[in-house]
């Protein structure tokens, strides 16, 4: 049907005046024959189309982060690291408080000074018998040279044991 | 509001309106996951004055002018590209594309995607989606009268288009890429 200017109000963009409404047109049961027909193969169109790409599953994630499993031992896994964290720390604080005084070690060091002070110097002749040598690391103090002696005596005063006598 | 239940109820019906709202099954997924993001993110501001397949119907028409004008603003720029560059070949189309273009280029609906904003949104709702002259008054926030208008000037401007192009005269050039076809 060709188009016919007398049946038919052509605007571009109809305005939305609103104070002077268009007058109604007729209604969907009133629309010319060509209207009607051009308004049902929209309809199958459209039916047409939507069962040719049919919607994809609806949104699976619209639910609340909060709810989700995962996301809920997520959480519950930042706070026990969290609280495992705080317990050793304060574990480590408390050994540390409490830790034994440096005094007790006081006698290891006066052996393990006698050691090191021991070591540079060249084995000394020694008519003592070989099993000594067995002794490990406890060396009599008259075998020790003259600042060595001098060294284990300054352990010995800064521990707080009294001074042994010695005689050179 | 169940988010989720409500996207379950209505997904169906707000992919069909994208669908012919936009003209490819690409576009009309983007859209209806973006109106279902808007409900998830402003289901407690819908204070449910109107139905909620009304509320989602408008958002959807809003996502789907912006995408239009974002659209026709990319086209631009790539025919001002293709101007620059006439010497190079167009780009070759694969066999998928060529036959969702034909579906498209047959279907009425392509044409509809020509008619201005109002027209082209009233025919969606009344033709597509089935709502009632009322129902699409809502959606659109206009007069009765006003939607009653478009629907009827929208059928009138789709019919002298048609009859234009049955009788041979030179339609404005489709540029490729356009909003209402597929690639």
């Amino acid at each position: 049907m060709p188009f016919d200017p007398r049946l038919l109000r052509i605007d571009n963009d109809p305005p939305d005046d609103e104070m002077s409404p268009s007058p109604a047109p007729p209604s969907w049961d009133d629309l010319p024959d060509d209207l009607e027909a051009l308004a049902r193969q929209l309809s199958d169109d459209a039916r047409y189309l939507a069962c040719r790409y049919p919607a994809a599953q609806p949104l699976r994630n619209t639910a609340p982060a909060s709810t989700s499993p995962f996301r809920v031992s997520a959480v519950w896994l930042r706070v026990a690291s969290a609280v495992v964290v705080a317990c050793g720390l304060a574990a480590w604080g408390w050994l540390a408080w409490h830790a034994p005084p440096p005094a007790a070690v006081a006698p290891v060091e006066v052996h393990l000074a006698a050691r090191t002070a021991a070591r540079p110097t060249p084995p000394a002749v020694s008519n003592e018998p070989e099993e000594q040598a067995d002794d490990g690391w406890l060396v009599p103090f008259d075998r020790l040279s003259a600042p060595e002696q001098e060294a284990v005596l300054d352990l010995l005063e800064r521990s707080g044991q009294q001074q042994a006598s010695v005689s050179i | 509001m169940d988010v989720r239940l409500a996207s379950e109820e209505h997904f169906a019906r707000i992919h069909r309106a994208a669908l012919v709202l936009s003209g490819n099954p690409w576009d009309a997924d983007d859209l209806t996951q973006e109106t279902f993001l808007v409900l998830a993110r402003q289901a407690s501001q819908f204070e449910a004055r109107s139905s909620l397949f009304t509320w989602l119907y408008g958002v959807l028409l809003n996502l789907e002018r912006r995408q239009r004008r974002r659209t026709e603003v990319a086209r631009r720029k790539l025919q001002v590209l293709r101007q620059l560059q006439e010497d190079e070949p167009p780009r070759q189309t694969g066999p998928a594309a060529a036959v969702e273009t034909r579906e498209w280029q047959n279907s009425l609906w392509s044409q509809v995607s020509q008619l201005p904003d109002g027209q082209r949104q009233a025919l969606v709702l009344r033709f597509s989606e089935h709502l009632s002259y009322q129902q699409i008054a809502e959606v659109l926030g206009c007069p009765l009268g006003t939607v009653k208008s478009r629907i009827y000037n929208g059928l009138a401007t789709l019919r002298s288009l048609l009859d234009a192009e049955h009788a041979g005269e030179l339609l404005p050039p489709i540029a490729d890429g356009g909003s209402r076809h597929a690639v």
